[in-house]
């Protein structure tokens, strides 16, 4: 064997293509000649530096936009298919361009000889007025913390107030909320909704009306736990044993997200809602499919605030269904919970316990919402 | 600019596969399509285009051959952007890199400013190598190398016989090795 055809042969071999008599051939020249054998080394080490560029990824709106063209009825694309393009087209093109050009071109000028635009002074004003308010809000939220309020809008940083009050005994064990808890928690209650929502499927399929109503609900809660799991695995906190349970993930967040769009009918339940929930069994046991990154520490505990806050902020909804926020007051007494966790917001230390704990029958917790009232809703 | 769409309502199983390809072949579609046209807006745009002529296809196109069918679409897009623009392209190119690379670090685990520049380097010097293979090379490099394309799906999306493929990827891989040898030594 000669080496030009083993190194031609070497590449087929790098992605698998060569009989294994021929890869045993190959392999036993390279083992004897000194060039060729540094050729496959490199071509190995280069398919490594291949697999290690960064991925990119398109943008969050990306599937949004996608499914508003096709409910449009927007068409394909013309150069799809390579179709030419007519001489008219091309004229529209160039009167399109010179149009555009027209209209830069005025635009400039008239920036240039416009002296007195008001957005310059306006957007001082507003960002004066913003940081006022946020000056205010700062201010008055150290006195005056709202009891029974949801998760906060926006988790603040530490360091920021902190509570006068020591914390109740009940909260002594208590671990900073983090977004690892968040993960298990979304993960937990996904896989009971999904368990529910498969069984008023089922109901729904033996023709009783009421249960489509409710498959729809669960529908649309099993999409946003989704979301945040997929938001929690493109951060890098929390990643999938196997790469298809991201996959179906995706899959059954897309058609669930799907349903939400359209009437609310048993059509509906049969077109989106359940292909989403028969695709996969695997999701039916999510909690135990997935492994998160453990929480930061040190330095490191503003990124992990930051990425709470932009969680509550992007999805509001959510975070209160995956925590009960626990009243201050009403937990002196009670003996400590490792269940409870702590963070810090605007009005200083809160506590909340995740709500699937709850719903487990703790009977602690179930007392504890009792006296609670109202606050965890 | 469109051609008008024939309404058509995928089957459930055809709506689960499609939601998987959009799904597992988005992010991939869009890398291809930005190393053909150095423009990540535009390839996100010629990613949705591609899924919508899929969808738009649905009916016609196999489950099986969607990811080829795909590739190809998205590559027929970007030949005609890139038809339509030019000369223009390599400066937005330019300037598109210059301004991606900072938020996107090729190794997560060095944490360690040097580390991070040198391996944002390497990042760029291996897409600069990747942009001076020729066309054809490049091509089937971007599909089997980079995208993980089989030679038959590469084959049908660049329109050439399976053994066109491997020869113009072996080419490649040649003349990758060779530009980013200072890499491969380190």
């Amino acid at each position: 064997m000669n080496c030009t055809t083993c190194r031609f042969e070497l590449s087929q071999c790098l992605d698998g293509r060569l009989p294994s008599g021929r890869r045993t051939l190959v392999l036993e020249h390279v083992d004897s000649c000194a060039a060729c054998g540094r050729f496959w080394g490199d071509l190995q080490r280069a398919q490594q530096l291949v697999l290690r560029l960064p991925k990119q990824r398109v943008g969050p709106a990306f599937q949004e936009q996608l499914w508003e063209r096709i409910r449009a009825g927007e068409g394909t694309p013309e150069a799809v298919f390579h179709e030419p393009v007519p001489l008219w087209t091309k004229a529209r093109y160039a009167l399109s361009g010179a149009a555009a050009a027209a209209v830069l071109l005025a635009g400039v000028l008239w920036l240039r000889h416009d002296e007195r635009r008001p957005s310059g002074d306006g957007a001082v004003v507003a960002a004066a007025e913003g940081s006022a308010e946020g000056g205010a809000a700062a201010g008055g939220g150290a006195t005056a913390r709202p009891t029974g309020s949801p998760l906060p809008q926006g988790v603040a940083v530490a360091g920021g107030q902190v509570a006068s009050l020591p914390p109740p005994a009940m909260f002594a064990a208590a671990q900073r909320l983090t977004a690892d808890a968040v993960a298990v928690e979304a993960a937990r209650q996904f896989e009971q909704r999904y368990d529910t929502a498969r069984q008023r499927l089922r109901q729904a399929d033996l023709g009783q009306d009421a249960a489509v109503g409710g498959v729809l609900d669960e529908a649309n809660e099993l999409h946003q736990l989704a979301e945040v799991l997929l938001d929690l695995r493109d951060c890098d906190r929390l990643s999938f044993r196997d790469a298809e349970v991201g996959a179906d993930l995706r899959v059954a967040a897309n058609l669930l997200g799907q349903s939400r769009l359209q009437k609310r009918s048993l059509d509906t339940v049969r077109a989106f809602v359940a292909p989403a929930l028969q695709q996969s069994e695997r999701l039916g046991h999510l909690a135990r499919l997935i492994r998160v990154r453990p929480s930061f520490d040190g330095a490191e505990v503003r990124a992990e605030q930051e990425l709470l806050r932009r969680l509550s902020t992007q999805r509001p909804d959510v975070l209160p269904k995956l925590f009960y926020v626990l009243s201050h007051d009403a937990a002196f007494g009670v003996p400590p919970r490792s269940d409870a966790l702590w963070f810090e917001d605007d009005c200083g230390t809160g506590f909340v316990a995740p709500r699937s704990r709850v719903a487990e029958g703790n009977v602690q917790f179930q007392w504890f919402r009792v006296q609670i009232g109202g606050t965890g809703r | 600019m469109a051609k008008s769409a024939p309404e058509y309502q995928p089957d459930p199983v055809t709506m689960v596969a499609y939601h998987r390809a959009l799904a597992e072949h988005a992010d991939s579609l869009k890398a291809y399509a930005a190393r053909l046209l150095g423009d990540s807006m535009a390839a996100e745009d010629v990613a949705q285009d591609a899924f919508l002529a899929l969808y738009r296809h649905l009916n016609q196109v196999p489950t099986a051959a969607f990811r080829p069918w795909l590739f190809r679409v998205a590559r027929n897009l970007c030949l005609d952007q890139l038809r339509r623009r030019k000369f223009k392209l390599s400066l937005f190119r330019d300037l598109q890199r210059d301004d991606e690379q900072p938020f996107t670090p090729v190794d997560t685990a060095a944490d360690r400013p040097d580390q991070i520049a040198e391996s944002r380097e390497a990042s760029l010097a291996i897409e600069q190598a990747i942009a001076d293979l020729p066309a054809k090379f490049r091509e089937a490099f971007l599909l089997c190398e980079v995208e993980g394309l089989s030679y038959e799906d590469a084959a049908a999306v660049m329109g050439c016989p399976v053994k066109t493929v491997s020869t113009r990827l072996f080419r490649a891989r040649q003349r990758f090795q060779s530009l980013v040898s200072r890499l491969i030594k380190v």
